[in-house]
């Protein structure tokens, strides 16, 4: 009887830790997933241009990349930069195109005749 | 930064608006410590006092006098930062995880990985399965997307689009097309203030295999292939082609609803009169070619224009066609003239017959030669014309008299004389696609432009 | 007991490495500095090609180094291709490097032609200075020129690197509509 008993309640436990097993392991269960994400390129670190000692003497273009109805952004830009830097060339270029568009004639008369640039403005 | 890099030192002037966009940018490009002035947004329209005032006042972001930073953009010298070179790789791990599907479906949404709607979790078990729909290799690239210029394009490969395609909800059937679109490098959510769309018109046997709706309800959600493959162009375009993130990497300023699906339809080439060509053959595809063709716009509308009582069924006609597309113009400072029309089968055929557009490409003639332009849009186009208005030359001058709204006899679709304003007039500025279940003749039109085109049957 | 708590403690310090190490995708020849491609190797990238404000056209590429020429051979060659050409200053000597450059649509339109130049190859040292391009004529061949779809050119790019560097690396990057590059830069190596 005694054995019976025994028997009984380890078939019982047994089931129950089965079970417990399985609700475990359910609630636990984990799965691995692709990323979905796209690879960026390589980032290329291009160190920045000296800066000038001063403004006296140099030139420096103001870039319009031709956004409509910024003009008056421009002339007010220029007037008073040039009211409180009087030694310095400040000359208005607009860029070809589109703001997308490079200008790469631009780049190379500012290289050549510039010392600095001021670019702007979308929006 | 080109200018950078030529040893002249640059500032540029961004509005705040774009703070996030123009850091991030200069990041990737690298240049991450570019001195950069911003201005309160936006700038446009200003008086010249207003302008003065922002020169004289605060850059919103890093709380110098504007005017200083300007200056000490130029003069000050550089950090060490400033000074560094070297490449900085960026790997990504292929898988992730383990962890619960909560958590991944948790983390994918917190990413901005999915379009806010519940997604298929890509195991690797899926994404093998999805792999079947191509011949192509898993490590193959496909194509590099970016959601505009400036903005980086990252890269992808045949498995990663898989991906994306279990993530939408598709099958291995509907993946060729998919990897088609993946190919065109193009964004479903490019990225302007302007709130952009595309749409993705399939063309050839591969609609009717995959089991694509043109009938009734094509556009709306009503089938698994139409659904599943302008979703994932979507989850694409946001994973695969770095964009879709707002304030960083999308700026439409309102959002545009045909995001959700990419207006993803075949032509109801069965539905085509006799001598219509489907979309793909106009290009020069084989009619048994399976292709993709890219539309980028920003809004269709089912067709309305006012009709006159005086003329019995003239809903159907090119007139009012002409009346309907009239109205698509420029969208931002460049000007764009393009019409789409997705005309329902029961309508191309009363144009074919009744009218005698015995095929598209004659349709399409007769609507850039009898679309006319209103007289402030000719004016716009050419400003030195209105300026000779002003003068009293003619006939700008009686041009300029007339009402709000008149017509002038310039065609709208095609140019007399090159624009005096950045314009794009392209080859064929109109489109038309015939879509529908021929329940009623109505047609959509909308401001959309043909793109690109790519074969499906090369990822089969 | 003890054997059995060892053996499951390895297994799960097992499954936690391959979980913590879990392979990135890996990288293709020439598609980092790291994994520069060396003479002889054709590298296949993209680019895109278009203008203004909307979405362009990608197109398959192909660039092949053929050939390098270093040091007192490269100066013969260059000083030979124009008289005014200069001898490379201080440490630094000539590589020049002969590349193809093949160029097709993957799709329609497929009209859009590409301006190859000199100024889309850049020399880097192998951690990543990059060195100025020189202001001499190449020797004929140049790789200059515009290429449409199914179209190649092939010519030579004249660079200036330190004459004990070996290798130097060459990337090739276009800039296109807001300086984009698709596909990331292209590496070679320079011996």
């Amino acid at each position: 009887m005694k054995k019976g008993i025994t028997w009984w309640l380890a078939t019982l436990l047994f089931l129950a830790g089965l079970f417990a097993a399985h609700g475990s392991l359910a609630d636990q269960a984990k799965i691995t997933v692709l990323n979905p994400l796209g690879q960026p390129p390589a980032l290329k670190l291009i160190p920045m241009a000296p800066r000038l000692d001063t403004l006296d003497g140099k030139t420096i273009y103001i870039v319009d990349v031709g956004y409509p109805e910024t003009k008056p952004f421009f002339d007010q830009m220029a007037s008073l930069l040039s009211a409180a830097y009087p030694k310095t060339r400040w000359i208005v270029r607009s860029k070809i195109s589109t703001y997308f568009e490079d200008d790469p004639d631009l780049w190379k008369e500012i290289k050549a005749k510039g010392n600095g640039m001021i670019i702007a403005i979308g929006h | 930064m080109a200018v950078e890099q030529l040893g002249v030192p640059t500032v540029p002037i961004v509005t705040d608006a774009f703070r996030d966009v123009v850091k991030g940018v200069a990041a990737v490009k690298g240049m991450p410590n570019l001195r950069i002035v911003f201005v309160p947004h936006p700038v446009f329209a200003k008086s010249a006092s207003e302008c003065r005032g922002i020169f004289e006042g605060g850059d919103p972001v890093n709380k110098k006098r504007v005017l200083d930073e300007l200056v000490a953009g130029l003069t000050a010298p550089l950090t060490d930062e400033e000074k560094k070179s070297g490449f900085i790789q960026r790997p990504l791990p292929r898988l992730i995880g383990p962890d619960t599907p909560e958590n991944l479906e948790k983390l994918f949404k917190e990413n901005g990985w999915t379009d806010y709607l519940p997604i298929v979790l890509p195991t690797e078990e899926k994404v093998a399965e999805m792999l079947k729909g191509t011949h192509r290799r898993p490590d193959e690239i496909v194509g590099t997307m970016q959601p505009s210029p400036p903005h980086e394009a990252w890269e992808y490969t045949v498995e990663k689009v898989a991906v994306n395609a279990v993530m939408a909800g598709a099958k291995p059937e509907h993946f060729p097309v998919i990897l088609a679109i993946a190919s065109t490098g193009a964004t479903s959510l490019f990225t302007s203030t302007n709130s952009w769309a595309r749409m993705v018109v399939v063309n050839g046997p591969i609609r009717n295999e995959i089991k694509m709706n043109g009938g009734i309800g094509a556009m709306g959600p009503f089938n698994e292939a139409n659904a599943v493959i302008g979703r994932a162009w979507t989850l694409i375009s946001k994973n695969l082609g770095n964009g879709g993130r707002p304030g960083i990497n999308y700026m439409g300023t309102q959002g545009n609803p045909l995001n959700w699906n990419n207006v993803c339809i075949p032509e109801k080439e069965e539905g085509l009169p006799s001598g219509w060509k489907p979309y793909h053959v106009q290009l020069g595809y084989k009619p048994e070619e399976s292709v993709v063709s890219i539309f980028a716009g920003i809004h269709f509308q089912q067709a309305s224009a006012p009709m006159s009582p005086l003329k019995e069924g003239e809903y159907e006609s090119p007139e009012h066609m002409a009346a309907v597309i009239r109205s698509w113009g420029s969208v931002g400072p460049y000007l764009n003239l393009h019409a789409t029309v997705l005309l329902d089968p029961t309508h191309a055929r009363d144009l074919s017959q009744r009218y005698r557009f015995d095929s598209k490409e004659k349709l399409i003639a007769w609507l850039r030669d009898n679309t006319f332009q209103t007289a402030w849009e000719y004016f716009m186009i050419y400003p030195s014309d209105l300026k000779k208005a002003k003068e009293g030359v003619e006939p700008f001058a009686s041009w300029l008299k007339l009402p709000e709204g008149a017509l002038v006899p310039v065609p709208k679709f095609r140019y007399l004389k090159k624009p005096e304003i950045p314009a794009r007039l392209h080859e064929e500025p109109i489109s038309v696609i015939v879509l529908g279940g021929e329940t009623n003749p109505w047609y959509f039109a909308g401001d959309f432009y043909y793109v690109e085109s790519a074969s499906v049957d090369k990822w089969r | 007991m003890k054997r059995m708590i060892a053996r499951f403690g390895t297994i799960f310090v097992a499954v936690v490495l391959v979980g913590l190490v879990t392979p990135c995708s890996a990288q293709r020849i020439g598609s980092s500095p790291a994994s520069p491609a060396p003479a002889g190797t054709t590298v296949e990238t993209i680019i895109e090609c278009g203008e203004g404000y909307e979405s362009h056209e990608l197109y398959d590429v192909k660039i092949a180094l053929l050939e390098t020429v270093r040091g007192d051979r490269a100066w013969e060659m260059i000083r030979a291709a124009a008289p005014e050409n200069k001898m490379a200053g201080g440490d630094f000597e000539y590589i020049l490097a002969r590349i193809r450059f093949e160029y097709a649509a993957r799709g329609r339109p497929g009209q859009c032609g590409h301006e190859v130049k000199e100024e889309e190859f850049t020399a880097f040292s192998p951690d990543g200075r990059e060195y100025d391009s020189p202001s001499v004529a190449p020797p004929k061949p140049a790789l200059r020129g515009t290429v449409h779809s199914g179209e190649s050119l092939e010519g030579w790019v004249v660079f200036s690197v330190p004459k004990a560097e070996s290798p130097a690396l060459i990337s090739f990057g276009t800039r296109q509509g807001g300086g984009v590059v698709h596909g990331g830069d292209t590496w070679f190596q320079l011996r």
